[in-house]
């Protein structure tokens, strides 16, 4: 047991010296037509601080309306997908990086595995595939969508650009927070020393 | 940045909506959907007519975006955005995006409120998008496709619901067809096709889809029947309609229609099939049982055997000349003779066939055979011509130098060769006066020798061909056409028509063949010795039909699979009894008494009813409802038809094999059915509205019983059905118990009892 647990405490201090960074991060997007996306989603920054990787914890709104379900009842648990040009479809194994130049930008986000899964109730895309000839942010809440198109149409729960310069994007990171895995380090230490302080007073 | 991807593997959502897709096109599916787009067509800005060239002006066509149009996903299928289903309105550019949790067609409805490049819309109409061509242009269904609503895209969700094709084959019929080479632009609104030849196909076939989607609208706003949308014309929904009649609506036939529906009736108005090029060959004074089983016309025989034999077709008038006005327009205007008429005769812009093309955006040739070359800058074969003899007969135009023009067997081209009265379109006012007119009018040949548009020789069979001293032999009379290009070649003569650079040449209908710029509507004239005129020139005239066809059968269109191509051969008029039918009643000449045809319950003719005075009759014009006046013409000298003639149909779909041939249909129809079915075949009226059909062809079963009190002329009528004019389609079921026959003068058809269910429309295409 004793063995065991010193085993973790050298993975973990391993882990954590080859992260650059852990921050949450807010990002934002103005169409054409003046709606806008906004959000946050924790990530460890890479490339110089140019890009994110390790996406978690993201928050969405189209003009001001929460990825949520109609009601504001539940929290759905968004997750990002990467757009792989050379097969043209979304992959959940592809690792996604979201850039701070908006034109390398090729992820989505929604509340389904946009691999598997063609009926998101929410999506956000931000593509810029040149083998394809895709380049376009779309934001969708199909579930708003469809109760707002009975009264008035759809167009403010449909946002779609064709971008060509990326200037309306905005990602910035706002503070740095530990990672899962700093915390769990940091656990294991205090953890660590409880126990040795523990075996000393049972000597 | 990581720059490892992950192994390639099949789209799992790709295959999860192509596996809904399969399962058709009006349902929703299991897939969101995000499009993007335009919704776009053509503007078009129809003809002026008048009876002068000044007062006239032509059609213009523009490409187009509809504004303020209501775009949907239609999520019940039905054509229409109805409530709950996700829909947006295009903007100023006619733009939209749209989207929706299931993938679903798409509708634009394009009502009165929108614009068409700015401009009001007088009547609603609706474009779809089916789903397979949303699923076409999806990359993955969360990003979005760029999709646009047009009236060709119409015409493809079409061809996917009742055709049975797929998308792609529906795309490259579609292409094929109209001629757009680049199939990637079949589906762009107008205005983003770069290629003007793309381009000018796609706004040209955009303009003749609006009509009918159009009118589409129409059928379904008005609650039109499935028994009135295909041609059972004995079914409508009226109080008059009576239901003792054994035609009567049976199945579906009162059932309403929604939008897919309708629109597929309005390519089939009257259960009459779309046609993109009809030809119709006219000879003349020759009764059915002259032709049809002559060994003297074994040709025009072989060809209604391939194709299908009209049993009980009438002329409307003897002598000639009314017979083509009628041709014409659906009326001889109280003309009943070959008598001297003014130039040219029906003024007043009255309704016929050349200005119903022309304001739909199609296309129409007259061709004449040993038509005169004329010097550039002169319209002497046409309108404004200056030689017209009115004092010898008024029937040609005289040339000083036409005796000068003399054949291989040395007789000179006679000055009543061509026969100007045999063109149906010279004589309206204000289709001579429009600026197409000229172009319009083109040369034929049918010599011995010619070759067909590939440059191969056309056979010829007849036996007695080579019998010079035989009156039935085709040599036994001049052969000009040879004689007429010499004659143009010594005297300079390099365009034969105004306006028009093209060389001048004696067969301009074969030129126009090779080169696809035949018109949608072709009438083709013999000179007066290949048109069965003149005594003793049947085998003559077989020969020239042969000729005509043989080079429209060697034609790139002929052959194409995608493109429906009728050839019609008839007469002017039969030789026989001088009766008549389908809703004409004149009197009879020096008689006293009305032509009308009327028949007993069991079918045979009874007497005919009293001579009319010229009236006003109060019909339901073209709301339908609301009567308006209509004066007919006054016939001061009476008329009366000149019994039943041949009347064949041999389409490039029975060629091809996708219908079979050797049809026949022993209906009544007349020269005012036909051109009633050139209005549904080439959509020029609408079947909801009696007023729209042109003249006397709107006298149909419906039209009579809704006008009964005020046409007088049908008072006498035992049984309406007889006297009614009906489209070419068939549909009319003679009641149970009636032994139909033939009348005099025809040849020998099958005698049926009731209803006649081994008999076809000799239109069709399916």
């Amino acid at each position: 047991m004793n063995g065991l647990v010193k085993t973790v405490v050298v993975v973990a201090l391993i882990g954590s010296s080859t992260v650059a960074s852990a921050s949450v991060f807010d990002f934002s997007y103005v169409f054409a037509d003046g709606q806008q996306v906004t959000g946050d989603f924790t990530g460890t920054t890479t490339n110089g601080g140019q890009s994110v990787t390790n996406i978690g914890n993201i928050q969405v709104q189209l003009n001001g309306i929460a990825f949520a379900p109609v009601g504001g009842v539940g929290n759905p648990t968004l997750q990002a997908n990467a757009w792989v040009p050379s097969t043209a479809a979304f992959s959940d194994t592809a690792p996604v990086t979201i850039y701070a130049n908006g034109a390398l930008n090729n992820f989505i986000i929604s509340d389904v595995d946009a691999a598997t899964s063609a009926s998101p109730d929410y999506e956000f895309g931000y593509i810029n595939d040149s083998t394809n000839g895709i380049y376009q942010v779309v934001a969708a809440n199909f579930l708003q969508s469809d109760s707002f198109s009975k009264a008035e149409g759809n167009s403010t729960q449909l946002a779609l650009d064709s971008p060509g310069v990326a200037s309306s994007w905005t990602l910035t990171e706002v503070t740095a927070v530990p990672l899962p895995s700093t915390l769990a380090l940091l656990a294991s230490g205090v953890g660590l020393f409880g126990l040795r302080g523990y075996r000393r007073r049972a000597a | 940045m990581n720059s490892q991807l992950e192994p390639v593997r099949p789209s799992k959502i790709a295959a999860a909506v192509a596996s809904v897709l399969a399962l058709g096109s009006a349902s929703a599916f299991a897939s969101v959907s995000i499009v993007q787009g335009v919704v776009g067509g053509a503007y078009f800005t129809p003809p002026v007519f008048a009876d002068t060239a000044a007062a006239s002006s032509p059609a213009t066509t523009a490409a187009s975006v509809y504004a303020g149009a209501k775009v949907c996903f239609d999520l019940n299928g039905n054509g229409a955005c109805d409530a709950g289903e996700p829909f947006t309105t295009t903007t100023s550019t006619g733009s939209f995006k749209l989207s929706s949790s299931t993938l679903a067609p798409l509708v634009a409805e394009i009502s009165t409120s929108a614009t068409n490049n700015g401009n009001p819309i007088t009547s609603r109409s609706v474009f779809r998008v089916n789903a397979a061509q949303i699923q076409a242009a999806t990359k993955s269904p969360l990003l979005a496709a760029t999709v646009n609503i047009t009236p060709l895209s119409t015409e493809v969700a079409l061809a996917i619901e009742n055709q049975g094709l797929t998308y792609s084959q529906a795309v490259a019929n579609l292409a094929q067809r109209i001629g757009v080479s680049n199939t990637s632009n079949l589906l762009l609104p107008p205005t983003q096709i770069t290629s003007p030849s793309d381009q000018d196909a796609v706004i040209k076939e955009s303009v003749i889809a609006q009509g009918r989607l159009t009118l589409a609208a129409k059928f379904v706003d008005r609650g039109d029947t499935v028994g009135e949308l295909r041609g059972n014309l004995d079914c409508p929904n009226v109080a008059s309609f009576d239901p003792t009649n054994a035609d009567g609506c049976t199945g579906t036939d009162l059932d309403t229609v929604a939008i897919p529906a309708a629109q597929k009736y309005a390519f089939n108005l009257e259960g009459m099939p779309q046609y993109d090029y009809v030809f119709v060959i006219i000879e003349e004074n020759e009764s059915q049982s002259a032709v049809v089983g002559s060994g003297k016309a074994p040709y025009i025989n072989s060809v209604l055997t391939a194709g299908g034999l009209v049993y009980n077709y009438f002329s409307t008038g003897d002598p000639s000349e009314p017979n083509y006005l009628a041709l014409g327009g659906a009326d001889d205007w109280g003309q009943t003779g070959d008598e001297a008429l003014p130039y040219p005769a029906v003024q007043g812009v009255k309704p016929n066939l050349w200005n119903a093309m022309d304001a739909v955006g199609l296309t129409w040739h007259v061709y004449e055979g040993s038509l005169w070359p004329t010097p550039a800058g002169t319209q002497q074969n046409v309108a404004g011509a200056t030689s017209w003899n009115q004092a010898t007969g008024g029937l040609w135009f005289d040339n000083p130098a036409e005796s000068s023009i003399k054949g291989a067997d040395g007789i000179s081209y006679g000055g009543s060769l061509r026969a100007v009265k045999h063109n149906p379109a010279v004589w309206y006012a204000d289709a001579a006066a429009q600026p197409n007119f000229a172009s319009n009018s083109r040369s034929v040949s049918g010599a011995y020798g010619s070759t067909d548009v590939n440059g191969n020789a056309i056979p010829y069979s007849y036996p007695s061909n080579t019998n010079s001293t035989n009156g039935d032999n085709y040599t036994s009379a001049g052969n000009w056409d040879n004689a007429l290009q010499a004659y143009a070649t010594t005297n300079g003569i390099t365009s034969w028509w105004t306006g028009n650079s093209q060389p001048w040449t004696v067969d301009q209908f074969k030129a126009d063949l090779q080169s696809g710029n035949v018109a949608n509507y072709n009438f083709i004239v013999p000179d007066q010795d290949d048109d069965m005129h003149n005594p003793g020139v049947v085998p003559r005239a077989d020969y020239w039909v042969e000729n005509i066809v043989a080079k429209i059968e060697s034609s790139a269109i002929w052959n194409d699979p995608t493109k429906r191509v009728a050839i019609v051969i008839t007469f002017d008029e039969g030789e026989s009894a001088t009766t008549a039918c389908c809703g004409w009643n004149p009197e009879r000449s020096g008689d006293g008494k009305a032509q009308l045809v009327t028949f007993t319950a069991g079918g045979a003719e009874v007497s005919s009813v009293s001579a009319l005075p010229p009236y006003t009759e109060a019909y339901m014009g073209s709301g339908g409802a609301t009567p308006v006046t209509f004066t007919p013409p006054p016939y001061s000298n009476g008329n009366h038809g000149h019994g039943v003639t041949t009347f064949g149909v041999y389409t490039n779909q029975i060629a091809l094999g996708n219908v079979p041939g050797g049809n026949y249909d022993t209906d009544y129809y007349s020269h005012f059915s036909f051109v009633r079915t050139l209005q549904d075949i080439f959509g020029l009226a609408d079947p909801g509205q009696p007023g729209t059909y042109m003249n006397r062809s709107k006298y149909t079963e419906t039209f009579i019983n809704q006008n009964a009190t005020v046409l007088p002329e049908f008072a006498g009528s035992a049984n309406p059905h007889f006297d009614a004019v009906r489209p070419m389609n068939h549909v009319y079921q003679f009641p149970a118990g009636v032994t139909h026959v033939a009348p005099a003068g025809s040849a020998t058809p099958p005698v049926t009892v009731g209803p006649d269910a081994n008999q076809n429309n000799l239109w069709r295409t399916q």
